[in-house]
């Protein structure tokens, strides 16, 4: 009879640890997986035309997510002078806050040509004019980037930034 | 026996001093939802006409005719509808023959109609892609009564970055009348988002 009661201990006790295991196998089935430990910056381009200029990429044609220092993003879109008249383009930003405005650089080429290089703020002014003939067409092409070394200023930052193209009449010539 | 029931009980207790405070947790918490901001969308409509002007006829004569494409480009924020309307002045005006046709352009460049396609659509009977054909003296002059762009029947909603191509051809009618004659006109495409 004490033979008995003994296994009876040893088969709850058995039960008890299987439960035990089921139950902490289950947790860790479905716990969350470890993050990276910090948020990159998501950045988002977009572009529109205007009467004057055409562009081969209306809208977002730039983008990049999880972006952290040394990391980098490009795009490229064409810009096409619809005017009867030679005009003097430049491309200004306007993000919709300011929160990447002092670690995010950009790099702005047209056809080629760098007209701007900087940081994000700068480029609320305007790029470097460029010139554009009657039908003529050139790409655009940007970089942006986060220095390598970049401590903070960039974790969990979400921006978008519209580029806006600004154009004048280069007078007599066509 | 006494011993089972106690640890029933024990166990019993603790699942609902658990589910209570469980409960008391869901009826008192709070969440908080702050960095709001607002902003207006925008209605903007512009042209590639670079400030020139899309037709000119001097020193006509009866049947010379001057034909000109526009392209139109919508860059607000919010749908709108777009009318078009003009000012017309002169007395010339009622022996010239206007038609607008609404189309694409593969290729635009102000004022050249080289990649002009109209619309397949007869809008007013009068040919496909036409939204406008008669004396220059009869276009609207006015927003209220301007041309529902294409038809009142089925207006366009334009949205962002939308672009639409017109070609403007006025002709000079067999008009003795128009003799000496002159006239002026000016096309105003405007959006509204309601």
């Amino acid at each position: 009879m004490e033979r008995g009661n003994r296994i009876e201990a040893y088969v709850r006790s058995v039960g008890v640890a299987a439960g035990i295991a089921v139950v902490a196998v289950l947790a860790l089935a479905f716990r969350v997986p470890d993050g990276t430990g910090e948020l990159g910056a998501d950045v988002i381009m977009s572009i529109s035309p205007t009467g004057e200029l055409g562009v081969s990429r209306p809208g977002p044609f730039m983008s990049a997510t999880g972006l952290r220092p040394g990391g980098s993003f490009r795009g490229e879109t064409t810009v096409r002078n619809q005017t009867g008249s030679r005009l003097a383009v430049r491309l200004r930003a306007l993000p919709d806050d300011k929160e990447l405005d002092r670690v995010l650089r950009v790099e702005v080429s047209a056809g080629g040509t760098r007209v701007y290089a900087g940081l994000l703020s700068g480029l609320r002014g305007s790029t470097k004019v460029f010139e554009l003939g009657s039908g003529e067409r050139r790409a655009l092409r940007i970089r942006g980037f986060l220095p390598s070394g970049l401590k903070r200023g960039y974790a969990g930052r979400i921006e978008t930034v519209k580029l806006e193209l600004e154009s004048s009449v280069e007078h007599g010539r066509g | 026996m006494a011993r089972k029931l106690l640890a029933t009980a024990l166990v019993l207790g603790c699942f609902v001093v658990l589910s209570g405070a469980a409960t008391y947790s869901a009826l008192s918490s709070q969440t908080s939802s702050s960095g709001n901001s607002f902003a207006a969308g925008t209605v903007q409509l512009t042209d590639n006409d670079a400030g020139s002007a899309m037709l000119s006829l001097s020193n006509a004569q009866p049947t010379a005719t001057d034909a000109s494409c526009i392209l139109i480009t919508y860059s607000g924020s919010l749908a709108s509808t777009v009318r078009l309307y003009g000012a017309i002045s002169g007395p010339l005006a009622s022996s010239l023959t206007l038609t607008v046709t609404r189309g694409t352009d593969s290729s635009p460049s102000f004022d050249s109609c080289g990649g002009f396609t109209p619309d397949g659509t007869d809008f007013i009977g009068a040919g496909a892609g036409v939204i406008f054909q008669g004396n220059l003296s009869a276009f609207p002059a006015s927003y209220a009564a301007g041309l529902v762009d294409p038809t009142s029947a089925s207006p366009e909603s334009w949205t962002t970055s939308e672009t639409h191509a017109y070609r403007f051809a006025v002709t000079l009618q067999n008009d003795n009348a128009a003799q000496g004659q002159s006239a002026t006109a000016g096309f105003t495409w405007e959006a509204r988002n309601s």
